[in-house]
Order: structure tokens, then C-alpha cells, then sequence
């Protein structure tokens, strides 16, 4: 071999050769449908009605003039924010268990910590269902198990002062697991030489837990809470399965507003419009995410 | 002494609900499904086994063929995002020049919802006649798979050191064959759970399915919503239909459990 030969051997375009392929199907399958997505936005465009035409930025000043559109900002805000911190809390008080448990060497907490995980298999679309069928009114299990200890029955998701609440009960049963197996693979990634020295010195458990543990664990804790962030931002299911945005517009999410009026009223210039401002939104998040790993990333 | 098991007895206590919590929907669905139309509800009658659910969906016209698409397309989507990204994580992790912003800026694609791409899919497939077709879903189905394929298998390649490969150079191999016949056989468990997770992301998918197919490329999850009637969904057969399309994945699962812990928190932590 010569010189010139294994001076080549991991020079930048046999680098970009190997990258390539992908990036022209991602520019494909993401560049194009952007600029179109983009472009439609500007058209005031009914599929129903036929009519097409230019309409500049009419659209989005359409959507943030309409008197509903704070409610679904609100209503968001509250499925969002509810439903990650309900996951992270109940996702790191069962890490911390686990982990307990796994340290300790009891028996059956290797088990545990797979079947927690069992609501990540379940499509979300299904799951939806599970618990339409949990929340019905006269058949339900959730209203029979009240009925069966002497409580009334309650509306689940047909009383537009608690709908909201019920699904975010059903995306924080299904997600709570994603937040555990993020938080205890960082947990146990922790090293172990810090939490054993302060150990010695006399620090109790929850003292290193939260003056040292909690902080060394903070970027995974960023990227946790983000990710989930903006899974729920991107949700559709249960919304599009159980309610509907109903009662009233008491669960219309900001993504289910740019389905329904995409998809359902045909308003294709609007909806284009609505998810353009969901894909901002979303992006803020990750802009903060991607922040958070690069640091991580460049801290090694 | 005493303290200690009585921290281990919470403990246990604490596990067991939240394993009981998290298994118990699946499990009632499932046992649902084996139960008569009419009980499913409040309460079940495990006395009442019965078949009839599965029989109905089974039978349903479209049945074998929407599941047999659904496997056709997510195995096709795996397979193409997991051979680019094979090659991609290579050229992002093992040459000298790194490309570190390239690879965040693949990542931040990923997060793109899907509800932006899926009207424009819709317009332009109408347009070159990829609507209702196999193919044309498993395009969009790479907006998803390719992102994470490349960005899990770089996580796999970078934690593995550098001199393996440099023997082989110095004898001679291609970038190619040290891809081929080193790094991919290492990377194989690693490789093989990035496979399947994929194919569940895309074995799952509803909404693209949804709006670009309506019959030759009917998927699973679509043909499940013939049972939403407008006085209420049939439980039953939806159930049935559930605790089917959830075999593929749960096997899938199973052949990679010893690496599951890890493959769940890596993206993440690393």
C-alpha cells in the first residue's frame, strides 16, 4: 500500500459517498413536501368548492384572528404540559424504584422492569380505543369499577369541564413507561465512584439523590421531558379516536385542529396553514433538545 | 435489618402495582376479545369464552390481505432505512472529517410532524398515480425510519474502537468490505434491535396510512375502523382484531429482549 493510498482511506468524499444516498431520499421525502406544504399554505384552497386561489399570508392571519383559536392554544398547552409532568414524575419515582430494587438483587425486579414497558407495544391507535371503551358512559369499566365501591358514575369524556383530563390519564398510562426506561438507563449510567464517596461520608440517600444524582442527571432529564414534549405536540390518536376535540372544542388539540380542517373540512389552504404552526411550535422544542444533546455530545 | 425489609416490602409493593397498571389495559383488551359482544364493558364473564370475535374479523373481506400489506410495506420501509443507514452512519462516524452538525441536522428532521408532510404526499402521489399503492407508503414511511435508523446505528458504530478496522486497512480491505465484514457483524445485535423497533414505528402508523391508501394498499389499522359504526365501535371485533396485529411486534420484542433496556435509553443518553 502506498502512501497516497491510506493517506485517501477516510478522506471527506469517501465519507459523503457513503452518506449520500441518504441524503438525497431525505431531501426528496422532506424538501419537497415542506416547499409544497409551504406553498399551499398561501393558496386559499377548498377541495370541496374547487376554488383555488393566491391568498398570501390570509391564512395564517385567519387562524390567529379566530376567536377560537386562544382555546386551542389553551387546551394544548394544558394536554401537553399535564401530561409530560404527570410522565416525568411518575416516570422517575418508578426509575428510582426499579433501580432500588435491581441494586438490591430482588428477585423479580428484572421482570418488572420489562412488563412496565408493556404499553409501548400497543399501537396508538388501539390504545385509544382501550380506553374509549374504559371512559363509555353506561358500559364502561372505569364507571363500573366506581359503581362497584358505592361512588356515582362520571362523564368521562362527554363533561367538557373534565375530557381533557381523561385523556391526558390515557396518554400518561401509555407514555410514563417511555419516561421510565429513558430516566433508569440514565440513572444507571450514572458513575458510581461520586454517589460512593459522598456515601462515605455520611450523605443519606435522598440527600445524594437530589444534591448529586439529580444534577449530574440533568441533560437526561432535558432530553426526556423534550422528547416527550414533542411526541404530545405531534398527538393525534386519542384525540382523533375518543373525542374528537368534543365536547364542544374542550379537547381540540392545535394537531387535530390541522387535521379536521385539512382532512375533514377540506380546507386545504387553512390546514397547511394550521400544520405549518404545529411544525413551528414543534421546532421550538426541539431547537432546545437538539441544544441539550449537543452540548451532552461535545461534552465527551 | 428490619428497616431494610420493610423498604424492600414497598418497594415490591411499588413495583408489582406498576407492572399491574401498565400490563393491566393489554390484558383486559385481550381478555375481552374472547368474550361475547354484548358483555364487553363493566364487567367481564371469564366463564363466557367464546371465538365469535375473532371469527367476524376473520372473515372480514379484506382481512388477510390488509395484514399481509401492512407486513409487506413495514418490512420494506425497515429494510431500505436500515441498509442507507447502515451506510450513512458509516460515512458520519468512521472517517476522519466527522459530521457532527450533518448528523444533529438528520435528528432534527426526524421531529417533523407528520401532519405537515402527509397533505403534500396526498396531493403529489394523486398526481403521479403512487396513491393507494404499497410503494408509495413506504416512501413515507422513510420520513420516520431513515432518521432513526441513522441516527441509533451511528450511536452503535461510534462505541466501537477505531484499531478493529485498522488492521484490516492496513491489509489492504476496501472502506466497503470493513464495512460488510467487520463493523456490521459486531454492530449485528445492535443493528437487528434498531430493525425491529423500526418496523414497530412503522408497523403502528395511522395517520399516513389513513390518508393514502383506501383498498389496494389497505393496512391493518385502517381496515380496523370499519368497526366504528356511528352508533359506537364494535369493542369486540376491535379487540380481536388488536390483540392480533399486536403478535408481530410482541415476537419481535421477545427476539430482542436482552437488548431492549438499552436500546430504549441509548438514543437518549449518549
Amino acid at each position: 500500500m502506498t502512501g497516497k493510498a491510506s493517506r485517501d482511506w477516510r478522506s471527506r468524499g469517501r465519507a459523503l459517498a457513503y452518506i449520500l444516498p441518504s441524503l438525497l431520499v431525505l431531501a426528496l421525502i422532506f424538501l419537497y413536501p415542506l416547499g409544497e406544504a409551504f406553498w399551499i399554505s398561501l393558496q386559499r384552497w377548498n377541495l370541496i368548492s374547487g376554488v383555488k386561489r393566491w391568498g398570501g399570508l390570509y391564512n395564517y392571519a385567519a387562524i390567529f384572528t379566530d376567536p377560537g383559536f386562544p382555546q386551542v392554544v389553551r387546551v394544548t398547552f394544558v394536554y401537553s404540559t399535564l401530561s409530560v409532568a404527570f410522565e416525568f414524575a411518575l416516570g422517575l419515582g418508578l426509575a428510582l424504584a426499579v433501580r432500588a430494587g435491581v441494586r438490591r438483587g430482588l428477585p423479580g425486579f428484572a421482570l418488572i422492569r420489562v412488563l412496565v414497558l408493556a404499553p409501548l407495544l400497543v399501537a396508538p391507535l388501539l390504545w385509544a380505543f382501550y380506553f374509549r371503551a374504559f371512559y363509555s358512559p353506561q358500559f364502561g369499566l372505569f364507571n363500573a369499577i366506581l359503581n362497584g365501591i358505592g361512588l356515582p358514575s362520571v362523564l368521562w369524556v362527554n363533561d367538557a369541564d373534565i375530557a381533557i383530563y381523561s385523556l391526558v390519564l390515557a396518554d400518561v398510562w401509555q407514555w410514563t413507561p417511555f419516561m421510565f426506561s429513558i430516566l433508569l438507563a440514565g440513572l444507571l449510567a450514572l458513575p458510581s465512584d461520586v454517589v460512593e464517596a459522598a456515601r462515605v461520608d455520611g450523605a443519606s440517600g435522598w440527600r445524594i439523590l437530589l444534591s448529586i444524582e439529580l444534577p449530574m442527571l440533568r441533560p437526561v432529564l432535558l432530553v426526556a421531558i423534550l422528547i416527550r414534549t414533542i411526541d404530545s405536540l405531534r398527538y393525534l390518536d386519542l384525540v382523533l379516536v375518543i373525542t374528537q376535540g368534543g365536547p364542544g372544542r374542550s379537547t381540540e388539540i392545535l394537531n387535530y385542529l390541522a387535521y379536521r380542517t385539512s382532512f375533514q373540512e377540506f380546507q386545504l389552504g387553512r390546514g397547511a396553514a394550521l400544520s405549518f404552526v404545529v411544525f413551528a411550535l414543534v421546532m421550538v422544542v426541539a431547537g432546545a433538545l437538539l441544544r441539550v444533546m449537543w452540548k451532552n455530545a461535545n461534552a465527551r | 435489618m428490619h428497616a431494610r425489609s420493610l423498604q424492600n416490602f414497598f418497594l415490591y409493593v411499588l413495583g408489582i402495582f406498576a407492572a399491574a397498571m401498565a400490563m393491566f389495559p393489554l390484558v383486559w383488551a385481550t381478555i375481552s376479545s374472547f368474550t361475547p359482544d354484548n358483555r364487553i364493558g363493566g364487567e367481564l364473564d371469564v366463564t363466557a369464552w367464546d371465538l365469535a370475535n375473532y371469527e367476524q374479523v376473520m372473515s372480514e373481506q379484506d382481512f388477510w390481505a390488509s395484514l399481509l400489506h401492512s407486513a409487506i410495506v413495514s418490512t420494506g420501509a425497515t429494510a431500505a432505512a436500515i441498509f442507507l443507514g447502515i451506510l450513512a452512519a458509516f460515512g458520519l462516524t468512521r472517517f476522519r472529517v466527522r459530521f457532527r452538525r450533518l448528523a444533529f441536522a438528520i435528528l432534527a428532521i426526524r421531529m417533523v410532524p407528520g401532519i405537515v408532510l402527509v397533505l403534500p404526499f396526498y396531493l403529489l402521489y394523486r398526481n403521479v398515480g403512487l396513491l393507494d399503492s404499497l410503494f408509495g407508503l413506504g416512501v413515507t414511511y422513510l420520513t420516520f425510519a431513515l432518521p432513526f435508523a441513522i441516527w441509533m446505528i451511528s450511536g452503535f458504530f461510534e462505541s466501537i474502537p477505531f484499531e478493529v478496522e485498522e488492521a484490516a486497512a492496513l491489509d489492504g480491505a476496501s472502506n466497503w468490505m470493513i464495512l460488510w465484514r467487520i463493523l456490521v457483524p459486531i454492530a449485528m445485535p445492535a443493528i437487528l434491535t434498531t430493525a425491529v423497533l423500526t418496523f414497530i414505528f412503522c408497523w403502528n402508523d395511522f395517520l399516513f396510512a389513513l390518508i393514502l391508501t383506501s383498498q389496494k394498499a389497505l393496512t391493518f389499522l385502517p381496515l380496523l375502523l370499519r368497526y366504528v359504526l356511528p352508533q359506537g365501535p364494535l369493542y369486540g371485533q376491535i379487540f380481536a382484531g388488536s390483540t392480533i396485529f399486536l403478535l408481530p411486534p410482541l415476537i419481535g420484542l421477545i427476539l430482542i429482549r436482552r437488548h431492549l433496556s438499552t436500546a430504549f435509553g441509548l438514543g437518549a443518553v449518549k
